[in-house]
């Protein structure tokens, strides 16, 4: 083969090993792609990387594996270090030193090895070469650079997939938590009030007015902690969807329906200002957070004539609605406040302060916002945007 | 030993008379009219161990032989194995130690048309790199349809290897003879052992115009075979022979089917070969591994069923150029062997690969 043949041959091998990195996001794989291509193109031996994640030696990856039992001696950890000191490409003959360093039995030889930075050192060896030539080094380095890249990659997103699967465990865990919380707290609330309507019609006879006035705060008292639990329920899975849910929806249909259930009292109108869009959601989800800001809307509603707008537009992401209404207005220092969980604003015995907690919850499932404008005496505007084929 | 007789119960008798105590390589040609449970059985009921693969031919001397068998035997076998699973990615090598002071070389048969062979190999070096040598054969049908064809004593196995690790010295020689028309091309489209693209165009395409170019004959799906088996493709690697892969039918799409794994953007060249080349590569193999051993005893051949396809009749002269500069020197090297569906060597001690159109002789004492 001549010079120029020579040439191409090279460029286009290093072409090859360039197409085998960042294959796949998965560490092993990752290297399998492209260390195992080099050892059979160039015939060499054997291969390792030492990492030095979390603060200690190890070997990260080897052809062929490394053995169960092998551990790094301490001078041969100082001895790796200063290898790593230097950026450049080396070659090394394989003697006494560089064996203390190995993972396997090598009888002679030598080893190529690229400082890898953070990801470790990369030893190349071939049993037949005295040495690797600069020009091969040379050749290898942006090649090697990039899969050291690549591999930084890879820890990132293996750390990324830890997480996840944390974080799905945890959230597994507070679901049933929340269920098994909620049933356990049920179970003594639902045998109080038994008890206490047992107590009425038991001594009906014998309770002046001021038992009986007692016995109904303590029914109120419990049916307010029935709801505020519910609540919980409702918002530790107001960002879960089942399988299968998701469906067309007819968004105008399903805001007169909310209407219809809510028994909106006779001096509140509530007018749908222009068709509203329908969409591919979770029609449960939508129902909650329309209902929750609706219901508080007509609850919080101390005008005469009181008046509900509900209207849409659509927007790059999907659409956005607003609900505006002219009731007691809220107090603009507490703008982000309303959404949080718990959180209320007024002394009505019915309210839980948790509806704008979950609606917030559903609207943030969907990619969305959610935020209000109000002013005092004058009344509220809710707005939230709702994104189409995405999901959070 | 060469075993033309079809009975079970003599077969076995005759090994337990000839090799008392050792372990038996089986090597069967595929038109045997031979049950091979029934073999297996009667192995097994004079406890003897051993493992075996079916072959499109054998080798014996410098013949070669469509029926019967070749039984090879072993001294200090420490391990015989087998790995199914050669269809999934991950296929399972058994653990074996290996003693430091030792010097060992596994054999195995594999399925020559198992999906996975590659990760075989990739595997088996993977668990004990270069500590050993490799040799082995493809096992498999000419037909190239997959069949059950590895075997052992508790059956017989399509996808799967069979193999023995032998505490003893081996010798390793490789060459194919081919050489290079035209290159380097680049394998830009494949899936396994099927070519799509070269050069990000049609394969088929790019193929057909090289080799009519080269050989001034028209290529087409009908003929392919008959003209392709000269024109195979050679894996490029730095300082040693190519990896040969051999392209044995053209589909409807235009793409290239092979023996043998060619991964995307593999660097190739074109190689052409005439049949004095093919077989000085032979005897040249022969000539590499005879000095490295003290006193060598027998010879085994891999050797690549598409040689036997290209060379035809002259494929014995291989065989005689073997035989001859084996036991040269008054020496006495039995030759035995198979026309195998790809060779596995390790190149003498290098990674482990599976080739194809090449003929692989280990040779031991």
């Amino acid at each position: 083969m001549n010079n120029l043949g020579k040439t191409v041959s090279d460029i286009l091998q290093l072409y090859e090993f360039s197409m085998a990195i960042g294959k796949s996001f998965d560490y092993k794989e990752n290297c399998d792609s492209l260390l195992k291509l080099i050892m059979a193109r160039k015939d060499l031996h054997s291969c390792w990387i030492y990492s030095y994640h979390g603060g200690n030696c190890h070997i990260a990856y080897s052809i062929p594996r490394v053995p169960n039992h092998f551990c790094l001696q301490d001078c041969d950890k100082s001895m790796l270090q200063e290898i790593h000191q230097n950026n450049e490409p080396i070659s090394l003959v394989i003697n006494d030193e560089v064996r203390g360093t190995v993972p396997f039995h090598l009888q002679g030889g030598c080893v190529a090895v690229f400082n890898l930075l953070e990801e470790g050192l990369l030893f190349l060896h071939s049993n037949k070469k005295e040495s690797f030539s600069v020009v091969e080094l040379n050749q290898l380095e942006p090649i090697i650079t990039k899969f050291r890249k690549s591999l930084e990659v890879s820890r990132i997103y293996e750390k990324r997939e830890h997480l996840l699967r944390s974080l799905e465990n945890q959230n597994k865990e507070l679901s049933e938590y929340a269920h098994v919380v909620s049933h356990d707290l049920k179970s003594p609330i639902r045998n109080i009030e038994t008890m206490v309507s047992w107590i009425k019609s038991d001594h009906s006879g014998e309770l002046n007015s001021g038992d009986i006035q007692t016995l109904d705060l303590i029914s109120s008292n419990l049916e307010r902690m029935d709801g505020l639990i519910d609540g919980i329920l409702r918002y530790s899975t107001a960002d879960k969807l089942e399988q299968g849910t998701d469906k067309a929806v007819n968004i105008n249909h399903l805001v007169l329906q909310i209407v219809d259930a809510l028994n909106v009292p006779g001096h509140i109108e509530v007018t749908i200002k222009n068709s509203l869009p329908t969409m591919i959601c979770d029609k449960q989800k939508l129902r909650q957070l329309f209902e929750n800001i609706l219901d508080n809307a007509i609850k919080f509603n101390d005008k005469p004539e009181g008046l509900i707008e509900v209207g849409s537009k659509k927007i790059k992401e999907g659409y956005q609605f607003y609900i505006k209404d002219n009731g007691s207005g809220i107090d603009m220092t507490y703008k982000d406040k309303v959404f949080e969980l718990f959180q209320k604003l007024n002394t009505e015995a019915n309210s839980t302060g948790i509806g704008l907690s979950i609606a917030k919850k559903i609207v943030s499932f969907y990619r969305g916002d959610i935020w209000l404008q109000s002013e005092l005496g004058h009344g509220s505007i809710f707005y939230f945007t709702i994104h189409e084929e995405s999901r959070a | 030993m060469y075993l033309s007789t079809t009975l079970p119960a003599e077969i076995a008798d005759q090994i337990t008379s000839a090799y008392p105590n050792k372990t038996i390589v089986i090597s069967l040609a595929e038109d045997t009219d031979l049950d091979v449970l029934e073999l297996i059985t009667a192995m097994n009921e004079r406890s003897i161990p051993f493992i075996g693969g079916v072959f499109p031919k054998i080798i014996f001397g410098n013949q070669t032989y469509e029926s019967g068998m070749i039984v090879t035997a072993f001294d200090h076998v420490e391990h015989t194995f087998l790995v199914e699973g050669l269809d999934t990615s991950e296929p399972q090598i058994p653990e074996m130690h290996l003693d430091p002071a030792g010097t060992y070389f596994l054999f195995t048969f594999a399925d020559g048309l198992a999906t996975n062979l590659s990760s075989y190999l990739s595997e088996l070096y993977n668990y004990y790199g270069s500590n050993l040598s490799y040799f082995g054969c493809g096992a498999g049908s000419l037909s190239l349809e997959q069949m059950p064809c590895v075997f052992n004593e508790k059956g017989i196995y399509q996808d799967a290897a069979v193999g023995i690790l032998v505490n003893d010295n081996i010798a390793l020689g490789v060459r194919h003879g081919w050489t290079r028309v035209t290159g380097p091309l680049i394998a830009t489209k494949t899936e396994r052992n099927v070519i799509h693209q070269i050069n990000w165009q049609n394969a088929f395409e790019v193929y057909q115009a090289i080799v009519e170019d080269h050989g001034k004959q028209h290529i087409a799906q009908d003929n392919f075979f008959e003209i392709s088996k000269a024109y195979p493709f050679g894996i490029l690697k730095d300082d040693t022979e190519y990896i040969v892969r051999d392209p044995i039918a053209v589909n409807d799409e235009g793409s290239l089917i092979c023996i043998g794994d060619v991964t995307e953007n593999t660097v190739l060249d074109v190689l052409h070969g005439n049949q004095e080349d093919l077989i000085n590569a032979a005897k040249s193999a022969a000539e590499a591994v005879i000095g490295q051993l003290e006193s060598p005893r027998q010879a085994f051949l891999s050797d690549c069923i598409s040689r036997v396809l290209f060379l035809e009749e002259n494929y014995n002269k291989e065989l005689d150029a073997v035989v001859k500069a084996l036991n040269e020197d008054s020496r006495d090297i039995s030759v035995e062997g198979a026309l195998t569906l790809g060779e596995i060597s390790s190149f003498g001690d290098g990674y482990l690969q599976v080739f194809n159109k090449t003929i692989v002789i280990g040779l031991f004492e």
